[in-house]
């Protein structure tokens, strides 16, 4: 029964994927019509002559990349974010509300300041090391919220707002130190897929993939989980060791994200529990369909960015922002009713 | 709360673009010569004879400043603009530049004190006790808390190469300079004539689609109404973002949808291999400017200072458009 649901709901979302993708090829300044898109996607397939160089480049080259860095940021930040309010119980938890966003942008921008110049890095390097910052913003979060199981939300937001001042605050003062990239500040604090080099996605791309993996293997844990500290040791689950894995295979997905897009809130909020709603709580589906609706948001949301304002992008996380505050806002009503 | 943030972006990228531009050496193009290099140096304006204090004047803030006496001690916190007060003669007189002041040579150590143009500690700055301080794109704010502190402070953000001029001689005349003012706007407009006739002959046609970038990440570029654009139209070429007004980030598919023909970046001081860089991203093999390989590094000093070497510029991006004619 659930089964039969879980791969009704994959269908939906892939192919509302496969449709938006298409839609989105066609958004952007260039104002290319719709049959000069099919043109331009056929050029380059079928090496047909006749078709403008730069229709190619623009829908190949810019539109694409994009749209599939889109997809796999999203899917990184909703996987992430299913996970981390499974096993903290807190339906608040998400990537950005834990710290651990913060922390990976902060890692991956002194990366790139004091080393990626020089091409220290390669592709893995700068999404290893938002991993590791990710880690670090995370552990901070959870420490200072008290690592107790059911941590309460009020403390567990205001560990997250205090980590990620202090965050802010460092990776403003580092963007200022060198100053001639302050543009940048704004891309990292609100999120941005505008000129980011699709070859970052090659580092993120096998980091998401394998932190789907370990989750969707460990999902069955998970769930016990979900029920309680208690209940998941009468039922043998060793939680403490099992949360850290968990916690630590969320946060790979989520760091390297960071490291393409800089920091995106909500999207690992509301979208888990939107498919909770539709498709039931059980990680071994939560988890592949939130990877799929996220990207599926992410992407709307950066088509949104894109096409709002004429002539000029807003960032993508204020898109996110705008959507997914008053969602945040909402479960933090509910949330204080149940108790 | 998004497009404040934005706009502010947008402003400290502006005065960042104009400050920061400068931290490259200055060794590209030719120094100032004095004015007594210039053709007919001084002769075709008549001389004005010194300048009476107190000199009142109207500066590009719009408010009227007193200027009390000849200033002895003067501050300049734009390069520009202690690019002009040396080439008249003021070395001496120029108590304090910026950090990012490289020109004339080892102008910062021809000085009292070197500060933060961008962000200047007023406090330092009453301290050095100047009788005049020179501003340039400085924002509202930073004029006014100069000018709390009973600090006599000037502003010109010129934007054209008229201005330049305009601005040159009112600097001359605040520093008793006027003649030798006169003579350098001279000397630049001549150059400026030679060149302009040099880039009439030049039909439409053959005039060069031009991208300037100035920021690799945001693909910031000038826009209508920028100095940078008309020193593009001046140097004989077509700049593609002319519909877009202002300082403004550009979306890479507008560009590569106007296939420049020749592209300028102003970052490679800061940026190494920047020319290598753009070349490879991805979609930018279909743009002219990439396949003909005219993909151009100048010098930021150069074309960011609305100063006396503004026509030097016009002529170095001449010569990248045109370069059959400076054979």
């Amino acid at each position: 029964m659930a089964g039969k649901r879980a791969w009704l709901w994959g269908g939906v979302l892939g192919l509302s994927i496969a449709v938006s993708v298409l839609i989105s090829l066609r958004i952007g300044p260039a104002g290319l019509e719709t049959a000069d898109v099919w043109r331009a996607v056929w050029g380059r397939l079928t090496g047909a002559g006749g078709v403008p160089d730069w229709e190619v480049a623009v829908v190949w080259d810019l539109r694409l990349p994009r749209v599939g860095m889109a997809l796999l940021v999203g899917a990184s930040l909703a996987v992430a974010g299913a996970a981390y309010q499974g096993v903290l119980r807190n339906p608040l938890a998400d990537p950005f509300i834990l710290g651990v966003s913060s922390g990976a942008a902060l890692a991956a921008v002194a990366g790139m300041l004091f080393g990626g110049r020089a091409g220290l890095y390669g592709v893995w390097g700068i999404p290893l090391l938002a991993f590791a910052g990710g880690l670090a913003g995370l552990a901070a979060v959870l420490r200072l919220g008290g690592m107790a199981g059911g941590m309460r939300n009020e403390t567990l937001l205001l560990a997250g707002v205090v980590v990620q001042s202090f965050l802010g605050a460092v990776l403003t003062v580092l963007m200022l130190a060198s100053a001639e990239r302050l543009p940048g500040v704004m891309m990292w604090l609100m999120g941005s897929l505008a000129n980011r080099d699709p070859a970052l996605a090659a580092g993120v791309l096998p980091c998401f993939l394998v932190s789907l993996a370990l989750l969707v293997a460990w999902a069955r844990e998970l769930n016990v989980m979900t029920l309680g500290e208690d209940q998941a040791a009468y039922l043998g689950v060793d939680v403490g060791k099992r949360k850290w894995k968990i916690l630590v295979a969320a946060s790979l997905a989520a760091s390297a994200s960071v490291a393409v897009s800089g920091i995106i809130g909500f999207v690992g909020l509301v979208v888990p529990h939107i498919v909770r709603l539709l498709a039931g709580p059980d990680h071994r589906i939560l988890l592949p369909l939130s990877a799929l609706a996220g990207g599926l948001f992410l992407l709307w949301a950066d088509n949104a960015a894109r096409a709002a304002v004429p002539g000029q992008e807003i960032p993508i996380g204020a898109v996110t922002a705008f959507l997914g505050a008053p969602f945040f806002a909402y479960l933090l009503r509910r949330s204080g009713r149940t108790r | 709360m998004v497009f404040r943030w934005w706009k502010r972006a947008v402003q400290c990228w502006s005065l960042l673009a104009v400050l920061f531009a400068l931290v490259a050496c200055g060794q590209g193009g030719a120094p100032a010569k004095s004015p007594a290099d210039a053709p007919g140096g001084g002769q075709s304006t008549p001389a004005k004879g010194p300048v009476a204090y107190p000199l009142t004047v109207r500066d590009d803030s719009g408010e009227t400043v007193t200027i009390p006496k000849e200033p002895a001690r003067i501050v300049s916190l734009i390069p520009s603009h202690t690019e002009t007060l040396f080439a008249l003669g003021l070395e001496g007189r120029v108590v304090a530049v910026t950090s990012y002041d490289h020109y004339p040579p080892d102008v910062q150590k021809k000085v009292e004190a070197v500060l933060d143009g961008l962000n200047p500690s007023v406090e330092k700055l009453a301290a050095l006790r100047p009788d005049l301080v020179v501003l340039g794109s400085h924002n509202r704010e930073t004029v006014q808390a100069i000018r709390r502190a009973g600090l006599t402070a000037v502003m010109y953000d010129p934007q054209s190469l008229d201005a330049v001029y305009r601005t040159i001689e009112q600097l001359g005349e605040i520093t008793n300079r006027t003649d030798r003012a006169a003579a350098l706007v001279e000397q630049m407009k001549a150059k400026a004539r030679v060149l302009a006739d040099k880039v009439a002959a030049v039909p439409p046609e053959r005039r060069p689609r031009v991208y300037v970038e100035v920021d690799p990440d945001q693909l910031f570029t000038p826009g209508r109404n920028t100095f940078m654009d008309e020193l593009i139209r001046l140097a004989g070429g077509v700049n593609i973002a002319s519909d877009l007004e202002g300082w403004k980030p550009i979306n890479a598919e507008k560009v590569i949808r106007s296939n420049p023909q020749v592209i300028v970046l102003t970052y490679g001081y800061y940026v190494p291999d920047a020319e290598a860089k753009l070349k490879q991203r991805r979609g930018w093999d279909a743009v002219d400017a990439v396949k003909t390989g005219r993909v151009y590094v100048v010098d930021s000093d150069l074309v960011n200072r609305p100063g006396p070497r503004v026509v030097d510029a016009v002529e170095a991006l001449a010569k990248l458009f045109h370069p059959d004619l400076f054979r």
